[in-house]
């Protein structure tokens, strides 16, 4: 399976002198075409920090990363820009939308970018992945009208518009109920099953455990990793018992 | 000799160009309602040849009638067909204002009179001629020139040059100053109110940049902000300034005498030149008030 990101001893630091602290440390993984991983771990691990890295988002002291093929820190900003943009979706714990559009506008943002698309296209694919994640009558409306799981959904719908390879996440259900959090998870299970990857930092067992891979950071290290079958609604409560054995294992 | 000469070359005028106007200005006094006396500077003549515009009334043309600049108007508290009491050659006389008129020159302080008085001592005399070939200007100066040593011969063009060209060089530099302060008060102002959105707007920024925005799109976006507001400034100044502006401007300037002044506007300067130039400056200030935009990092902004 063609591995869409390689990462080679990832090394990211914070503070100077003795306040110096490394935050990922030496850390190697790959992450496959189509694979639904979740980054589990304390805070302070650098879960959210190797999701940056992975994604550009945040710069590495060393170390490289692979993405699709391209060494991203040979990237200029463009170029970069334009990777994050055409193949890479985010949805982060808090919805970071913009406050003086309204949902839809919001959603169409980074497709907006793109010249070459016609606004009535990219109209037609935000209403079909609205549709999609059932917000569809939300679209005219400001973004401090809706709740924090319908935000949560615009946010999915804004990190598919220009259908990337991967999708990550930055504990997007963190800030959700467990009803919502269940309700999010459906969206992005169903999104893997269509072949998107799947990326996301979690602390929620419960979440983890419907992925196929959990990475366990501890200290800025990858410690341990869990391959679980794709989920298929059954077995909930022994996928996660596995999960949080791990967790136990590992000191999480 | 030289006064005989002069008559004679006068009544020549009078054969061979079409229009002139011989004015002499006097000094009389004027006694006010008080009892008090001002001195008052006359030019008597024929003021119907090359009639001046009044701001209100008309040119003196009978005996007893006496026309005054605005500022002269003003400080005597007379407006037209007010009577004003003047003496002549010793002797109390009763005119009426005829109307008031616009002069920047002699401080502003003139009046005009039709009344022929050989008594009182001239001060100064003006001939305005109208040459019937107006090619032959530049040769009819220097030849009245050379006729009358005495006197001082100019082109019209030259003696509205020497009259205004004080005010004018004075308006233009007030206006030199005008635009540089303008510029700079435009730079200043986008430049700090720039920087003060890209402070505001990070977390929109780190937004942007998260969803696969460029510092360069974000920075062009921020210039098309500007440019728009710059293009309604421009639109509302240039309204403004062909509407109140006048107004405003024509009282600023009616303190020098002039109670209504023209502006002639310079389309090239106006619509053209001034639009670039606070384009630019705009762009100047919005590109250096928007550096920080690059310096915004998404992880910095966004990681929770």
């Amino acid at each position: 399976m063609k591995k869409i990101i390689m990462a080679e001893n990832l090394v990211k630091t914070y503070g100077v002198g003795s306040e110096k602290s490394n935050v990922l440390e030496k850390v190697s993984v790959e992450i496959n075409e189509g694979e639904f991983v979740a980054v589990m771990g304390p805070s302070g691990s650098g879960k959210t920090t190797l999701i940056f890295a992975l994604s550009g988002m945040d710069t590495i002291d060393s170390g490289k990363v692979i993405f699709d093929d391209r060494d991203i820190s040979t990237l200029s900003e463009k170029e970069m820009a334009d990777l994050r943009r055409k193949k890479m979706g985010f949805v982060f714990q808090q919805p970071t939308m913009l406050k003086n559009l309204n949902i839809g506008d919001n959603i169409i943002l980074p497709a907006m970018r793109e010249i070459r698309k016609k606004r009535a296209e990219i109209s037609a694919n935000a209403k079909r992945l609205m549709g999609k994640v059932g917000i569809t009558e939300l679209e005219n409306r400001d973004i401090a009208q809706v709740s924090g799981g319908q935000l949560q959904r615009a946010g999915i719908c804004r990190a598919l518009i220009n259908s990337p390879k991967i999708v990550f996440g930055d504990e997007p259900t963190g800030a959700l109920n467990s009803k919502t959090s269940q309700e999010i998870m459906e969206i992005f299970s169903e999104l893997n099953r269509e072949g998107i990857t799947i990326m996301f930092v979690t602390h929620d067992a419960t979440v983890a455990a419907q992925t196929e891979r959990i990475l366990f950071m501890v200290d800025g290290k990858i410690v341990s990793e869990l391959h679980l079958p794709r989920f298929d609604g059954s077995d909930l409560e022994v996928r996660i018992e596995k999960v949080r054995g791990e967790m136990l294992k590992v000191g999480i | 000799m030289g006064y005989l000469t002069f008559q004679a070359r006068i009544n020549e005028l009078r054969r061979h160009e079409p229009r002139y106007a011989l004015l002499t200005t006097k000094t009389y006094i004027v006694i006010m309602e008080d009892g008090s006396k001002e001195r008052l500077k006359i030019e008597l003549g024929d003021h119907s040849q090359f009639p001046l515009e009044y701001s209100q009334g008309v040119a003196p043309t009978a005996e007893d009638e006496v026309a005054l600049s605005v500022i002269n108007a003003r400080e005597l508290k007379k407006s037209t067909g007010d009577p004003i009491s003047l003496l002549i050659n010793g002797e109390e006389k009763t005119f009426t204002v005829s109307g008031v008129y616009s002069d920047i020159t002699n401080g502003g302080k003139t009046a005009k009179a039709a009344f022929v008085d050989d008594a009182a001592e001239t001060m100064w005399s003006i001939i305005y001629i109208e040459l019937a070939d107006a090619s032959t200007v530049e040769s009819k100066v220097q030849e009245y020139q050379d006729s009358f040593v005495f006197a001082k011969v100019s082109a019209m063009d030259e003696y509205v040059l020497q009259t205004f060209g004080s005010t004018v060089s004075s308006v233009g530099k007030a206006a030199c100053a005008s635009a540089a302060i303008a510029l700079f008060i435009c730079l200043l102002i986008t430049l700090l109110y720039m920087k003060m959105l890209v402070a505001k707007d990070r977390y929109s920024i780190a937004i942007m940049k998260a969803v696969g925005y460029t510092t360069s799109d974000i920075r062009m976006q921020f210039a098309s902000r500007s440019v728009f507001v710059l293009l309604v400034g421009v639109i509302t100044g240039t309204l403004l300034a062909n509407t109140l502006g006048k107004s405003l401007a024509g009282q600023a300037i009616s303190y020098i005498g002039a109670s209504s002044f023209a502006f002639t506007i310079n389309p090239v300067l106006s619509y053209l030149v001034s639009p670039l130039l606070m384009l630019s400056f705009v762009i100047i200030a919005t590109v250096a008030g928007t550096a920080g935009v690059g310096q915004i990092k998404i992880s910095e902004n966004i990681k929770e």
